[in-house]
């Protein structure tokens, strides 16, 4: 089936109304998320995934549910980095270095309009990007064997936040324990049950929607009640939304170049695993202030800063979807979340994903335009509307997002040792965060485990206890030399954004 | 000093987790078993918290006195909200737990009180209705 006609069936299946209103829902829902002080997007659809399961949506609906929450998350979180000059996540720092600025020269609305319009063309330009780029990653992938998938899975996990965090110990550190919970559960080739201490409901191995919704919405409580004063509502101020249009459209026509030169880099580096937006908004930005900040004006409230950042971080976005539906290989916090929600349907993404459910992946696909068009428009008129949501008092709001939380995630099978896991989660993810051991890398361990252990078992028991057999296949070698020259870009990349930075 | 205690931690966990992984075994003669896995994982684990061992960063700022006690309080609220949901029933123990919740995130008691009585009814028609979730009814049960 060829890219087009492919895409035609997406758009029938994303066209369908009652998936147009879901796509809505989602938008709208997500960008209020988003907005609501405390709650980053990684948080948001962590929190939504259970109401997924509580509608009873099918596959294809609850992904363009997710998605599109995840982008509306994108939306919404905005909103507070420029006009409070608090980033709702690590990918949001960089629009508060001229998002607030200009917020604070009273064109709060103005930058709020350019970074939707940056984030509907960086989105697009993702979309559009895997739309090309994934039906033939994933022609290629499906010559792919056991020893080439263990290579991939490696891959993920060496450069999962690019190994260019700053405690790459840690990161690893998580990685290896997101690998032992895998382990938990009925071995899947034996059946010998490993550490399940006789626990019955072990056997099934740790449910991963447990483990997100505890370790994001349970450990979010507890960081928040460490803030000076939870309870502190603050009301930005807004100038009205007639005049700043004007102003928009003008600023704009500087931030054409931005916006492009951003939708390329945001896109490579979310194709990338591991890679993510927090790196692609950050390098959209020094690339951005290198190239057009010959008056000094970044950091003073640009417009073109405020672009930069905030359509790379949305490329990036999407260009995570790549590896995810091809592969199976989540490369930002978003998509690992994505990727729990299919493996809880029993859906596996990968090659054969396109050859036998193309409805599913297409309909994504189609539902990704649809939703970043339906978000540029509602976001615009009603920006006003989603910065009321900042005034919510996060002191009333976290105690109902815990009730959600625990609800949703008994609803989900209906056990209550799912509800104390998930505190108990909760707590430890509290604990890892202050010692800045990162989350996701260890969700990536529990989530790709078991599909590691498979590949690695199935390679060596059939060269009959050969380990070279994962190294002598030609995409195997070359996954590990390209391995080897992302993580080296990524020291390389993160050392020169560091001297750019220092530069000025 | 976190560093240290998390690291030594996880080096008594891997070393936990290696051993008992050492012990499975399939009754087949299979060239990796089941303990292959977490022989293959221990190994990196406990070396990785090693290293947080010898090199630690340094501390982060932990919580003290009153906000310890309030994530103290907040845990302990949820468990007893997990414990009492169906035996107390939804609408009961949402309504004392969202009120505890306002108190312990600091909003004032009226406002807590007023997220009580009407939070714990909004979410009861959203769950029950929109989302068709079975609620624990509890002592409403008739």
């Amino acid at each position: 089936m060829d890219t087009l006609s492919a895409l035609a069936l997406g758009f029938e299946v994303a066209l369908r109304p009652e998936n147009l209103l879901i796509a809505l829902i989602g938008s709208f829902l997500g960008t209020v998320i988003g907005a609501l002080p405390g709650i980053g997007p990684v948080n948001g659809i962590a929190i939504m995934i259970p109401v997924c399961f509580a509608l009873g949506l099918d596959p294809v609906s609850s992904l363009i549910m997710l998605c599109s929450i995840y982008y509306g998350c994108m939306y919404g979180g905005r909103i507070a980095s420029i006009t409070l000059g608090i980033p709702g996540d690590e990918a949001a720092v960089m629009a508060t270095l001229d998002g607030f600025p200009m917020a604070q020269k009273g064109k709060a609305t103005v930058a709020l309009i350019i970074s939707g319009v940056g984030s509907f063309f960086g989105g697009t330009v993702a979309t559009i990007g895997l739309t090309l780029f994934a039906p033939a990653l994933a022609s290629l992938a499906i010559y792919f064997g056991p020893s080439e998938y263990v290579a991939l899975f490696i891959m993920a996990f060496l450069t999962v936040g690019g190994v260019a965090t700053k405690h790459p110990t840690k990161t690893l550190l998580a990685v290896t324990f997101g690998l032992a919970l895998s382990t938990i559960g009925a071995d899947s080739q034996s059946g010998i049950p490993r550490y399940t201490f006789d626990i019955l409901k072990l056997y099934d191995g740790i449910n991963y929607i447990v483990v997100i919704v505890g370790a994001y919405a349970i450990g979010e409580y507890l960081s928040f009640l460490e803030e000076k004063d939870p309870g502190a509502v603050v009301r930005p101020k807004m100038e009205p939304l007639k005049s700043s249009y004007r102003n928009a459209w003008n600023d704009l026509q500087r931030c054409w170049g931005a916006i492009l030169r951003s939708s390329g880099i945001g896109f490579i580096i979310g194709i990338l695993p591991g890679a993510g937006p927090t790196l692609a908004s950050y390098l959209g930005y020094v690339t951005e202030k290198k190239i057009s900040d010959k008056d000094g004006t970044f950091g003073t409230g640009d417009p073109r800063g405020v672009a930069a950042p905030e359509t790379a971080d949305n490329a990036a976005a999407g260009g995570a979807m790549v590896p995810m539906l091809t592969l199976g290989i989540p490369g930002s916090g978003g998509t690992a979340i994505m990727l729990a929600m299919l493996m809880s349907l029993n859906i596996t993404p990968g090659p054969l994903l396109f050859e036998r459910q193309p409805e599913i992946v297409w309909g994504l696909i189609a539902a990704l335009y649809i939703s970043n068009v339906m978000l540029v428009v509602m976001n615009i008129p009603l920006v006003g509307f989603f910065v009321k949501m900042l005034q919510v008092p996060p002191s009333l709001l976290m105690p109902v997002v815990m009730v959600f939380a625990i609800v949703g995630v008994y609803s989900i099978n209906n056990v209550e040792i799912d509800i104390f896991l998930m505190i108990a989660f909760g707590v430890v993810g509290h604990i890892l965060r202050k010692a800045k051991v990162p989350i996701i890398p260890i969700i990536l361990g529990l989530l790709l485990g078991d599909e590691l252990e498979n590949a690695l078992r199935r390679a060596i028991a059939a060269s009959g206890g050969d380990w070279t057999v994962l190294f002598d296949k030609p995409i195997a070698v070359g996954i590990y030399a390209f391995t080897l020259v992302a993580i080296l870009a990524s020291i390389w990349l993160q050392r020169r954004g560091k001297r750019m930075e220092g530069a000025t | 000093m976190t560093d240290r205690l998390l690291g030594l931690f996880v080096c008594l966990m891997a070393i936990a987790y290696g051993w008992v992984g050492y012990g499975y075994t399939a009754g087949f003669t299979d060239p990796v078993g089941p303990s292959f896995m977490p022989m293959l994982i221990s190994v990196p684990m406990f070396f990785f918290s090693f290293y947080l061992v010898v090199r630690p960063e340094p501390n982060p700022a932990w919580a003290s006195g009153g906000v310890l006690l309030r994530q103290a309080f907040s845990v302990g609220a949820l468990i007893a909200y997990a414990i009492a949901l169906s035996p107390v029933g939804f609408l009961i123990s949402t309504a004392i737990v969202l009120i505890a919740g306002g108190l312990i995130s600091g909003a004032t008691p009226k406002k807590s009180l007023l997220l009580g009585l009407i939070g714990s009814p909004v979410m009861y028609v959203l769950f029950n209705y929109l989302l068709a979730l079975p609620l624990p009814k509890g002592i409403f049960s008739f």
